[in-house]
């Protein structure tokens, strides 16, 4: 893999639930940002680098929704995983179409919270190296900027794509955790 | 049970049966004394006791029917109960029959004369008694004067021929004058009824709308509480997978295993918090005693149920500090009900607005305490202001609103020699709460 380790952004409006997420994902020698609602957790999107966002969707301020369209509108690929409450179907569907990695049913279990997370932290982590791989390429070829700015889309498309096939599967295999 | 009109109309039968019989009882005494000399003695008396064995038979009858089946709403057939009736007015009515026949003293124009006006006053009483039955009444009427028309038509002669037409156009009169009084009777009867049923239909319908009223705000919270419950579930569980990942490790960690049991214990303290204050307001609190209860703490335990509502529709909840030392007489589950009211008010009324906002403000003087709930909306409209507490009266949409929520809200606040008003004089929405101090 890489020497990158990774940085997760947990965003919940409940202290506890945060220290609880935090201490679960310890064990994955990650590093960890905590943001307290949606505003902040956009601050932070906007000037550190994050391979993952583990987040609560009901939040004062900003929602979880919310805060994922914001950051889809700035193209930011981030993958994203909501925490969310048992039985919230409206807002999961939501999440999912908005271009959300998974999903984690409150109260949730440890080793899931894990799984999923450490899979939104690979897909995120190789996002991060594809874009400075061919953010080099475009600088190697010195291409004009509007065609580089064409690539970068057809390039976004193509990383919406494998989260799409991602939540494909994510989805079939939530399907069988139901049963 | 729910009575019919018929079945009304026979209870007022029986129950009016009564009277009429024991004033035919004394007419029975006072002709016995009347042909006592002209007629044989054994007749007389055999006459006397059947008369009276009959009436105490259909005494006994009447109160059984009244006390075994109407005063323990037993369902009955009318049309069985006014037959059994009629029977009783038939014999009786024979009785008079034979008085006028067979116990009338040959000869006498005096004593034809006697029992002719006997049986006029005793038919026409029965009239009026029997009048919520015509079968009743003619039980009775046709078996007295008929055999005693045919009497003294057979008698022949002046007087009695006239007695026995005079007895025709009064049988008739009297036909027709019960039919009338009948058909009063029975309407009156009936709209009496209609008002019974409609009446307790209405009350029933009334306890049915608070109760889902009730009902309505509890399943408004409903989704509200899952959140709520939620959140602290997943810490508790989160906490405990993390213990017993330590628990596997060589090497403890005291420290973290000592703050993770403290995170369960406060979460489950404050699962247990709500789960009791549901069970407050899923009860009737109506006869709870009048407790002096911490102002503080009734408000917090209100805001355990609309937080997460507040929250995650992003509209700020501020409240004011509240001196602990603040205290109010009262039924802490009704107040309760009265502030969570006015905060759901609040809400739905600020929910689509622009830059909402609600604040609960509390304000204590020597004389009064004031819990006020104000939200960023702009007044109640003049027009629809004195209609506020009126039941029924809502602003909400059909099928959101019951229109109930504020008028027992006030009743509540009355219940409590309290006042729940709107502030006129603020420019937002601003409800209120006024309290007596508690000593």
């Amino acid at each position: 893999m890489n020497n990158n380790i990774g940085t997760i952004l947990i965003v919940d409006d409940e202290a506890d639930l945060r220290d609880v997420l935090e201490m679960i994902l310890m064990e994955m020698k990650v590093n960890i940002i905590k943001a307290s609602d949606g505003r902040q957790a956009l601050e932070i999107l906007k000037t550190q680098e994050v391979d993952a966002v583990i987040s609560d969707i009901n939040m004062p301020h900003m929602t979880g929704l919310e805060l994922l369209r914001e950051v889809r509108n700035l193209a930011m690929d981030v993958p994203f995983v909501f925490v969310t409450a048992y039985g919230d179907k409206a807002n999961l569907l939501e999440a999912l179409r908005l271009g959300a990695l998974d999903f984690i049913e409150k109260p949730f279990d440890n080793q899931d919270v894990l799984k999923v997370t450490e899979k939104a932290l690979e897909l995120g982590l190789s996002l991060h190296e594809v874009q400075a791989e061919l953010d080099s390429f475009y600088q190697m070829m010195s291409l004009p900027t509007e065609e580089i700015a064409k690539l970068k889309n057809v390039r976004r498309a193509a990383m919406l794509l494998k989260i799409e096939s991602e939540i494909y599967k994510n989805k079939k295999t939530a399907d069988g955790r139901e049963q | 049970m729910n009575q019919t009109s018929e079945q009304l109309r026979i209870e007022m039968l029986f129950k009016q049966g009564f009277a009429a019989q024991f004033a035919g009882l004394v007419n029975v005494a006072i002709y016995a004394f009347c042909i006592n000399q002209q007629v044989n003695h054994t007749a007389v008396a055999l006459w006397v006791i059947t008369c009276i064995a009959l009436t105490l038979g259909r005494f006994i009858v009447q109160r059984w029917f009244l006390h075994n089946v109407i005063e323990k709403q037993r369902n009955f057939s009318a049309k069985l109960w006014e037959n059994i009736f009629s029977v009783g007015a038939i014999l009786m009515g024979s009785m008079w029959g034979i008085a006028g026949t067979l116990m009338l003293p040959n000869n006498s124009e005096a004593h034809y004369a006697f029992i002719g006006f006997m049986l006029a006053g005793n038919t026409a009483g029965a009239a009026v008694a029997y009048c919520t039955s015509i079968r009743a009444s003619h039980s009775f009427l046709l078996p007295s004067i008929v055999p005693f028309g045919l009497n003294m038509l057979s008698q022949g002669g002046q007087l009695p021929t006239s007695m026995a037409l005079l007895l025709v156009i009064y049988i008739i009169l009297v036909s027709i004058a019960s039919r009338r009084m009948n058909s009063y009777v029975v309407e009156s009867l009936n709209i009496r009824h209609e008002k019974i049923t409609v009446t307790s239909e209405l009350n029933l319908t009334k306890a049915k709308v608070a109760e889902n009223a009730k009902m309505a705000a509890l399943g408004e919270m409903a989704g509200a509480i899952a959140h709520e419950i939620n959140n602290p579930l997943a810490i508790i569980r989160g906490s405990s997978g993390i213990l017993r990942k330590i628990a596997n490790n060589e090497i403890s960690d005291r420290k973290r295993v000592q703050e993770l049991a403290e995170k369960i214990d406060a979460t489950t303290v404050r699962i247990a918090k709500i789960v009791s204050g549901l069970k407050m307001f899923s009860r009737d609190a109506g006869r709870d005693p009048l407790e002096n209860v911490a102002l503080k703490t009734i408000v917090i335990q209100t805001l355990d149920f609309c937080q997460t509502r507040f929250k995650n529709r992003g509209i700020p909840l501020d409240i004011d500090e509240i001196d602990e030392s603040i205290n109010i007489v009262c039924r802490s589950a009704q107040i309760s009900q009265v502030l969570l009211n006015l905060l759901n008010n609040a809400f739905d009324a600020v929910k689509e607005t622009p830059a909402p906002w609600v604040r609960i403000q509390v304000t204590a003087d020597e004389n009064k305490v004031v819990v006020a709930v104000v939200d960023s909306g702009g007044g109640i409209p003049k027009e629809i202001q004195a209609k506020l507490m009126q039941p029924f009266f809502t602003t909400k949409k059909a099928g959101e609103g019951t229109g109930l929520g504020l008028s027992v809200a006030h009743g509540i606040m009355q219940g409590h020699g309290g006042v729940l008003k709107l502030d006129t004089s603020c420019p937002n929405t601003r409800f209120v709460m006024e309290f007596g101090k508690a000593a």
